[in-house]
């Protein structure tokens, strides 16, 4: 991928987010005015949303236009690279780290931190048991340990569990 | 506390692909039970170590674990090549303390006179240097000024989330009572660092690259740093380190340009500059101690404004909210006693940063060989208990997941991370100065080009921001 096109669509998910905010603005923020300006051009808890749109719209357009000046084959200054495997393998680990929390949930920290660290260490490659008991076993339970022993910190416990 | 945060720091500062800024978000909730005179320390300890630990990896195997360590690859490898690895990583070791001591030693006797000029500020004033600034850092900050905007709006919109302080009302909480109280910066913060660099690093073939790298290194006389070879490198610290202190006390430039700015001075008035490039002490001092003298300077306009001029004091103006103490003039009639405590620590963190990098650094040097398939997954299990403890709540959990998936494009994208994360930051205070600048000059705002300070900080910043667009159209990467 070229400067050309990061600046085409980062321009592009600029103007998007600031249709997105305009569009949830009224009914999302106060249109009351605060406080103290009343009696003055009224200014509103929607003051900085509504700077943020403008400002987004601006720099989309702006990234957009300059998009123009740079021509394909200028060099990039940059490595944008994304590839279908490095995409899969980024995706599979975003869904592992996704189903954590939601795990925690369910089955608490210690036993959700060993299930998550044991798929992750044989996805990302350990194969060697030592490496597996260390990444895997210690790591929690030293965790649990520093926190829920130490720092008095409640870990979640599990719904299923309790 | 600050020895416990050295060791720590340089641990993480050793990893390739784990930063300072990293460690000190993941370990903030470490120091959460500790009263600010031991928890701000250890996390000094932590910056320190951290930014240290840095120049382990550069010298090693030519891959900084910090970017202000970038520059020390330059004359750091080829020493290690030529297996004087320890007598690099020590000279680094004495730039950089000696570095980070001197910028200590300006924060020291400036930050008090400074924070009294912040008194005499008032909310216009607030808002025209809150302005410079982020135009500084969005300019400055990476290569292109669009990019650096766009990061630096994202933050003021992220930072809108939640009841709006002033008017009480609530804003894109889309009826979540968790949001009420907007994104938590810590929980941000992990997501940002630690969570995207996951993701970067398994789109990046993490799973493949699990080979050893052997470390060219020999015992004997010619690895062994004599204290002839750092009094022949003193002129070069001290221009180093004023070069650094320089660069620190301006929001945005950082220790990434300090470093090649005081390599290529140092290069320019050597009396060998053909030696450069292929092993030189002095090559591997100029950067260190530069890159360390940023830290100090940095927390100049941090402790006096409550402005963090990079990531990290961004990372470390949190911490100092989490523990109560909010930075800018008021801490220091608030909280002076534990203030000059903190800062005689960082001063001491030096000289304990020196003792310990000194007899450990040959320990971290086989931590650079820790393998990432191990490490990372390590880390996401830091991270989640780390976010999660901040409020005890699994939402929290979700949220980090969220930025670590925005940090990832944002890096992906080269859209520079600083921008956002001070004005995620600092939005409530710049909409607050907003506001208030807005009552006292009577709707006008044009009457901020009447009051000295702000009409000249406006100037400054609208100099900079036509300064970084000519750049950039220069550089033909707006």
């Amino acid at each position: 991928m070229s400067d050309k096109s990061v600046n085409i669509y980062l321009g592009i998910f600029s103007i998007i987010l600031s249709s997105i905010i305009y569009i949830f603005i009224p009914s999302q923020v106060s249109m009351e005015p605060i406080p103290g300006t009343e009696d003055l051009v009224k200014i509103t808890p929607a003051a900085i949303p509504y700077i943020c749109v403008t400002a987004f719209i601006v720099i989309g357009c702006l990234l957009i236009i300059s998009s123009i000046f740079l021509n394909e084959e200028t060099q990039s200054q940059h490595e944008y690279s994304f590839k279908a495997d490095g995409l899969v393998r980024g995706l599979v680990t975003l869904l592992i780290v996704i189903s954590y929390p939601f795990l925690l949930e369910l089955l608490g920290y210690l036993l959700t931190t060993i299930l998550i660290l044991l798929v992750l260490n044989i996805y990302f490659g350990t194969r060697k048991l030592w490496q597996l008991a260390l990444g895997v076993l210690i790591l929690p339970i030293f965790i649990t340990y520093i926190f829920r022993d130490l720092m008095y910190i409640p870990l979640p416990t599990g719904s299923v569990l309790n | 506390m600050i020895c416990g945060g050295i060791i720590l720091g340089m641990l993480v500062g050793s990893l390739p692909g784990l930063t300072a800024t990293m460690a000190i978000a993941i370990l903030i909730p470490l120091s959460f039970n500790l009263p600010p005179l031991l928890g701000i320390p250890f996390l000094v300890g932590i910056f320190k170590g951290g930014l240290y630990g840095g120049a382990i990896p550069a010298i090693l195997i030519s891959t900084p674990g910090t970017g202000g360590a970038a520059a020390t690859i330059f004359d750091g490898y080829p020493m290690a090549q030529q297996g004087k690895a320890n007598k690099a990583i020590r000279m680094s070791l004495v730039a950089s303390s000696v570095g980070d001591t001197l910028s200590d030693m300006v924060l020291f006797v400036f930050m008090v006179p400074l924070a009294m000029v912040a008194l005499f500020f008032g909310s216009p004033e607030y808002f025209a240097l809150f302005v410079f600034s982020l135009v500084l850092i969005a300019g400055v900050t990476g290569e292109s000024v669009l990019k650096g905007l766009l990061s630096a709006f994202l933050g003021l919109i992220v930072s809108a989330i939640g009841i709006d302080s002033v008017s009480g009302s609530s804003r894109f909480i889309f009826g979540s009572i968790n949001l009420a109280s907007g994104i938590t910066f810590m929980t941000m913060l992990i997501g940002l660092f630690a969570i995207s660099e996951i993701l970067v690093q398994a789109e990046g073939g993490l799973i493949k690259n699990t080979k050893k790298i052997k470390v060219q290194s020999e015992s004997g006389e010619k690895d062994k740093l004599s204290w002839a070879e750092i009094w022949g490198v003193r002129r070069v610290i001290f221009q180093s380190s004023a070069i650094g202190t320089f660069i620190g006390i301006i929001p945005g430039l950082g220790a990434p340009i300090a470093a090649f700015l005081a390599y290529s001075f140092a290069k320019r008035t050597s009396k060998t500059p053909e030696a450069f490039g292929k092993g030189h002490l002095e090559g591997v001092a100029a950067p260190e101690a530069a890159n360390s003298a940023v830290n100090g300077a940095n927390f100049l306009p941090l402790f006096a404004f409550g402005i963090p001029g990079d990531i990290i004091t961004a990372v470390m103006l949190g911490a100092f909210i989490v523990h109560g103490m909010r930075p800018g003039p008021e801490l220091f009639e608030n909280h002076a006693a534990t203030m000059y405590a903190i800062i005689w620590g960082m001063v001491f963190s030096n000289f304990f940063l020196l003792v310990l990098g000194w007899f450990l650094s040959k320990y971290y040097a086989k931590i650079v060989l820790i393998p990432k398939n191990i490490l990372f997954p390590s880390i996401i299990a830091i991270a989640v208990v780390g976010s999660y403890s901040v409020n005890n709540n699994l939402f929290d959990v979700k949220i980090m997941i969220v930025f670590g998936v925005i940090g990832f494009l944002m890096k992906k994208f080269h859209v520079p991370l600083a921008p956002m994360i001070i004005t995620a930051l600092l939005g409530r205070s710049i909409e607050n100065s907003l506001i208030q600048s807005y009552i006292v000059l009577d709707g006008n705002l044009l009457q901020l080009f009447q009051r000295p300070i702000s009409a000249v900080l406006l100037l400054l910043a609208f100099i900079t921001i036509v300064f970084s667009f000519i750049q950039s159209i220069k550089k033909r990467n707006l």
